[in-house]
């Protein structure tokens, strides 16, 4: 008897916190990382850690919306946009501060347009989202090759430079505070506003939500189109970040995105979770890439071990219903 | 035949089963022996299925024993259950939607040679003499190689009735095989149960109905708030009793009567209104009546009832709000213009499971008043008002909505639709499958709002429920309506001639 | 009469799932031939089968995880593990016949092993396929890097040289279809893909209806292990050598020829005919976009593009053909 409570508690999620779980993880592995190489968990270190973990943070933020609306929703593209991102912001601003307004501008119209493609393919033509997004991928790297082809990668802007590496006013850097804005943001957003709470109606059950007025195509285009203006902004930070673009460089981020979100506590059939634990899930995912990278051992054996992690980390996530209850 | 049959084929002892803080079953007690049509009733969130599906192997008790042939059994999964000789027929349906009836009825025991591959000529055989069991009464477009997918309801129960015929097990539970089945077909399987049971077989029968439950069983074991109450031999009982322990202390309320005033304003009128399987109907609701749609089930009265509200298209046919026209109407246009649609299969189109149920209330709200921001300090008090009028339990708002039981989750569906005054309301079965004290409490309220000036079109699947509380009944038969009656015409008789009429 | 064509249609498609994809690949043949009259030759199109063999075999193994409804992110993963286990098998104990049979039965066990495996993590331990065998596949691909860090050894002479020979004036390659397609069809009718399908249409019916569930999954991942194990043997035979980083980019490419053949990745109905469809779909709008004359710099974009509409049009007739 006692070993079946054992196991029914196990089983439960509702008592093991993901924010918890991610909070003391993070915490074990700075720790951990700090023994093997003194230094890693000092102030700075860990700045540079959280403005590689906002770039993920900030992608994710987008993914969480899409999958939190249910009807399978996911973003493949989301590396495809940042990568075209980078390239269209560093054009248009071309290394001077005064085009960074028009360079925001244009990137984020052009991420939300892509979104806006990705929306209207998954819920009027009805094509499954992992297919959709996945296609729009392809199209989007397809797209970089032209695009690189007929122009440079662009310059950063130096005060987006400094924006995303330096500390902005003798504080963090500049892009620690939008990434913090961001998440006060969306927790808001998520959690006191009638457009967030449809989201989870859209994304617990659609049926019902049609019935009560509930404007469920409009939101879950809307959703597609945050997540392509996300992409688009994390973009522009990593145009920030590396001064200048090169090829392909937001397709790493598309399956660690997926994973933020669900060691943040969300559901991938929708309808269930936040994005406070989304943002811990991308701090746990980059502390961890990061040790791996301090342990000097082979490629092959940093792969090897970050699998197995990221399966063992997941058995305390989101793990689905047991058929027998 | 065995000289001495009292040993009990099975028996459950002292079994218990809680989801988190509610009890669903506590120290339950039953047995079952050869040749009997064991009926089980009681209310909703009783225990009935989950004992069942404790039995059938796909819940797991927290204690108790199950002993078969007096030998105690470890059931651990469907399969299991199966060696030790029970099937089961589930509420839900346990088919596979894109396969073929026969494939469905088989699945778990297809007909191979080679080990491997599907004997078809074999299966077709097999899968044919269970099917003409029931051929008279399946209806159009049902074939063994129909998928299940383009099944009628009524039909799809019959295939995972079908299923449990096919094990052929000494032991069979169905849980409310009946619930969409018109007479001729529960006739049919009614036979079909008494054969087996004068062959030696236990049978366990779960329905919500009454005259069934006296028409096939041998024994009725009542089960209220997750406790067994009694098991007696339905030749030794009544309805009234039956009744009385079902709900306890508690009093239902017969007192319908409803101030009538004359005056009629119409509220909603359709002509001539034509749509998916429901032809030609006209009527006229004024303000304060309530207008029941009879006849047997899936005639066309929830379909009428949707396409009212605008959730599926009508395809001719003129609708009235008030005095105005309305055309083309969706759900969004209908609720602005107060209409209400309330569903009895509150998991399909009522709940938001797993958020709270302050979620669960205020869509309509929010979109009546044109909201933004969901500031809950402030519209919490509506809610509470709203769910006291519904005589709903809950500790919180901010509670999850399925940790409530079954009737009290309709209720909150229904709050939603009563927080903003609605004008019309559409019920489409909406006490399917709730505890007889929740349904008074429903009706009771449906009767206030009727006196209050709202209209009400009513469909229900419970002939006395709607004999009770329309002013007038429209029986649907085939897509048209077959009859009106009113006043006195208002009876049971009437109403299954009616429903019966020109069905071939 | 109308309701008796839309009928029989509607059972052409049930029987046939493939059927709107087979249209499309007919079109795209047609095309093909248009522009470039040679591409619709024997040896063309045995050419194109040549190319394609190995995401065939790929989506073939894709499609059977998708029936039960989860999906395999590592199918990409396990090529690379296979591809590098028999080359460098081949390489260590010589090339011969017998080594090359023993390093075969070698990339079955592996296959089948890494399908084990996912099959454990998704249907045992319940964990989320999307993410889960994103996991696996980047185990699978570092223990590919650890076999062999740098790409390049050539497998043994007489295994490519056996893959791209002619017997009887039929090519290799066709035999190795031809016994693909005999497999599939003994699948097809077997129990056990009825059973798949069952699971993929819902776990909770399929076990309240008394089959199990976990192990029927389980046994999808390992068929699907097994023939991403020979889709790694026959791109082992085009490419004549080992390479960790081989398998990354069929992956998603798999998943797109299973949607294109008809299949839905919500489960319940995919057919592995059409999932092979799919491919040759992929492999003619690719010849298509080059035939045409698209400048070398756009023709992935034109690829891609053409590759999502042909996606939203397969969907589109399927849902249409639904209701």
């Amino acid at each position: 008897m006692n070993l079946t409570k054992m196991k029914d508690r196990l089983n439960k999620d509702k008592i093991i916190n993901p924010t918890t779980i991610a909070l003391t993880l993070i915490i074990i592995l700075l720790f951990l990382g700090n023994n093997i190489s003194p230094g890693f968990a000092s102030p700075t270190q860990i700045v540079s850690l959280l403005i590689v973990a906002s770039l993920l943070g900030i992608i994710s933020a987008g993914q969480n919306l899409v999958i939190l609306g249910g009807r399978e929703g996911i973003d493949l593209s989301v590396g495809g946009i940042v990568s075209i991102a980078a390239v269209v912001a560093g054009n248009v601003m071309d290394g001077s501060n005064a085009g960074i307004i028009p360079a925001v501008t244009i990137t984020l119209m052009v991420g939300a347009f892509i979104g806006l493609v990705n929306g209207l393919g998954v819920t009027f033509i009805r094509i499954p989202p992992l297919v959709m997004t996945l296609g729009m991928l392809g199209v989007l790297q397809g797209l970089l090759v032209v695009v690189r082809k007929g122009v440079p990668s662009g310059n950063a802007a130096p005060f987006l430079v400094h924006f995303a590496t330096k500390p902005l006013f003798n504080t963090l850097p500049g892009i620690l505070w939008l990434w913090f804005l961001i998440t006060l943001f969306l927790i808001f957003l998520l959690k006191h506003t009638v457009y967030g709470l449809r989201i989870y109606a859209i994304g617990t059950n659609e049926k019902a939500a049609k019935m009560t007025a509930v404007p469920v195509e409009i939101i879950r285009v809307s959703l597609f189109v945050l997540s392509g203006m996300f992409s688009a902004l994390a973009g522009i930070c990593l145009l920030g970040y590396s001064g200048s673009s090169f090829a392909n460089v937001g397709e790493q981020y598309i399956l660690p995105s997926i994973i933020a979100v669900v060691f943040g506590g969300t559901s991938l059939a929708g309808g269930k979770g936040g994005y406070f634990g989304t943002a811990l899930g991308a701090i746990l995912l980059i502390i961890l890439q990061s040790i791996l990278i301090t342990i000097r051992i082979d490629e092959s054996g940093r792969q090897m071990i970050f699998g197995a992690t990221l399966l063992i980390l997941m058995i305390f996530y989101g793990r689905g219903k047991v058929l027998r209850s | 035949m065995p000289l001495f049959k009292t040993m009990p084929i099975l028996e459950v002892k002292n079994i218990s089963k809680r989801y988190g803080a509610t009890t669903a079953l506590n120290n339950c007690s039953i047995s079952i022996n050869e040749s009997e049509i064991h009926t089980l009733i009681g209310s909703n969130g009783s225990g009935k299925s989950t004992l069942c599906k404790i039995i059938s192997g796909s819940v797991q008790a927290d204690a108790g024993d199950i002993l078969i042939r007096n030998k105690i059994s470890i059931i651990n999964n469907p399969i299991d259950a199966k060696k030790l000789g029970i099937s089961t027929f589930y509420q839900e349906l346990s088919i596979a939607n894109h396969a073929t009836v026969e494939n469905n009825i088989f699945m778990t025991h297809l007909p191979t040679k080679f080990f491997l591959l599907i004997d078809h000529k074999k299966l077709r055989n097999k899968a044919s003499k269970i099917f003409d069991l029931f051929k008279d009464v399946v209806g159009n477009d049902f074939s063994l190689t129909t998928p299940v997918s383009q099944l009628r309801e009524d039909q799809r129960q019959l295939v995972e009735i079908m299923k449990v015929l096919a094990l052929n097990t000494q032991i069979m539970i169905f849980d409310e095989p009946t619930s969409a089945l018109d007479r001729a077909q529960v006739e049919c399987f009614f036979k079909i149960l008494k054969n087996l049971k004068n062959q030696g077989r236990s049978i366990i029968f779960i329905s919500h109905r009454m005259d069934e439950i006296f028409q096939v069983g041998d024994k009725v074991t009542v089960l209220r708030d997750a406790e067994i109450i009694s098991t007696n031999k339905l030749k030794d009982i009544d309805q009234n009793t039956i009744i009385k322990r079902m709900i306890g202390e508690k009093n239902i309320s017969s007192n319908h009567k409803r101030k009538n005033n004359n005056i009629k304003i119409p509220a909603l009128t359709i002509k001539n209104f034509s749509g998916n399987n429901f032809e030609d109907i006209s009527l006229e609701i004024s303000q304060g009546e309530i207008i029941g749609l009879g006849g047997l089930h899936g005639q066309g009265q929830s379909n009428l009832l949707k396409s009212i509200f605008g959730i599926t298209s009508s395809k001719s046919g003129i609708m009235y709000v008030g005095q105005k026209q309305i055309y083309k109407t969706n759900p969004r246009k209908s609720i602005s213009k107060g209409l209400s649609y309330i569903s009895g299969d509150r998991k399909r189109d009522g709940i938001y499971p797993g958020r709270s149920i302050f979620e669960n209330i205020f869509p309509i709200h929010f979109y009546k008043k044109n909201k933004f921001f969901a500031h809950r300090n402030k519209i919490q008090p509506l809610a509470a008002e709203t769910l006291e009028m519904l005589k709903t339990i809950y500790s919180n708002i901010n509670q999850e909505i399925t940790n409530l039981s079954g009737g009290n989750q309709q209720k909150v569906v229904i709050a939603r639709w009563l927080v903003n005054s609605p004008l019309i309301l559409l019920l489409d079965d909406p006490a399917k499958g709730i505890d007889l004290s929740s349904k008074s409490d429903l009706y009771s309220i449906i009767n206030k709002l009727a006196e209050k000036g709202v209209s009400i079109l009513l469909y229900s699947s419970d002939d006395v429920e709607l004999l009770t509380y329309s002013d007038r009944i429209l029986v649907f038969n085939n897509g048209k309506v077959s009859r009106l009656l009113k006043g006195l015409e208002k009876n049971k008789y009437n109403l299954y001639e009616a429903s019966y009429d020109n069905r071939n | 009469m109308k309701n008796n064509n839309k009928n029989l249609s509607l059972e052409l498609l049930r029987n046939y799932p493939f059927v709107p994809s087979l249209i499309i690949l007919a079109i795209l043949i047609i095309l093909n031939g248009i522009f470039e009259p040679n591409s619709i030759s024997l040896s063309s199109l045995t050419g194109l089968i040549s190319t394609y063999l190995a995401l065939m075999l790929l989506a073939v193994a894709q499609t059977y995880v998708v029936m039960s409804s989860d999906i395999d992110l590592s199918v990409g993963g396990i090529i690379s593990l296979v591809n590098v286990s028999i080359v460098a098998f081949m390489d260590h104990f010589g090339g011969g016949f017998y080594i090359i049979l023993l390093s075969l039965i070698l990339g079955i066990i592996i296959g089948i092993l890494c399908g084990l495996i996912n099959g454990f993590v998704v249907a045992v331990l319940r964990l989320q396929a999307i993410v889960a065998t994103f996991a696996t596949s980047i185990f699978f691909m570092g223990l590919a890097l650890f076999i062999m860090p740098v790409a390049g050894t050539p497998a043994s002479d007489l295994f490519w040289i056996t893959y791209f020979e002619n017997y009887f004036g039929i090519p290799f390659v066709i035999y190795i279809l031809i016994f693909i397609l005999f497999i599939i069809y003994f699948l097809h009718r077997s129990s056990f893909v009825t059973r798949l399908l069952a699971v993929g249409d819902g776990f909770l019916a399929a076990f309240q209806g008394g089959l199990d569930v976990t192990k029927t999954r389980v046994k999808g991942f390992l068929l699907c292990g097994f023939f991403s194990a020979l889709s790694a043997f026959c791109l082992t035979g085009e490419t004549a050598s080992g390479d960790p980083l081989v398998g990354a980019k069929m992956t998603l490419l798999s998943v797109a020829a299973v949607v294109l053949g008809g299949g839905a990745l919500s489960g319940g109905s995919a057919s592995v005919i059409g999932s092979m469809i799919g491919v040759l779909i992929i492999g003619l709008i690719n010849s298509l976009v080059f035939f045409v004359g698209t400048p070398s710099e756009w023709q992935n974009l034109i690829q891609g593009l053409s590759i999502l509409i042909a996606l939203m049009i397969g969907i589109y007739i399927n849902i249409k053909a639904q209701s």
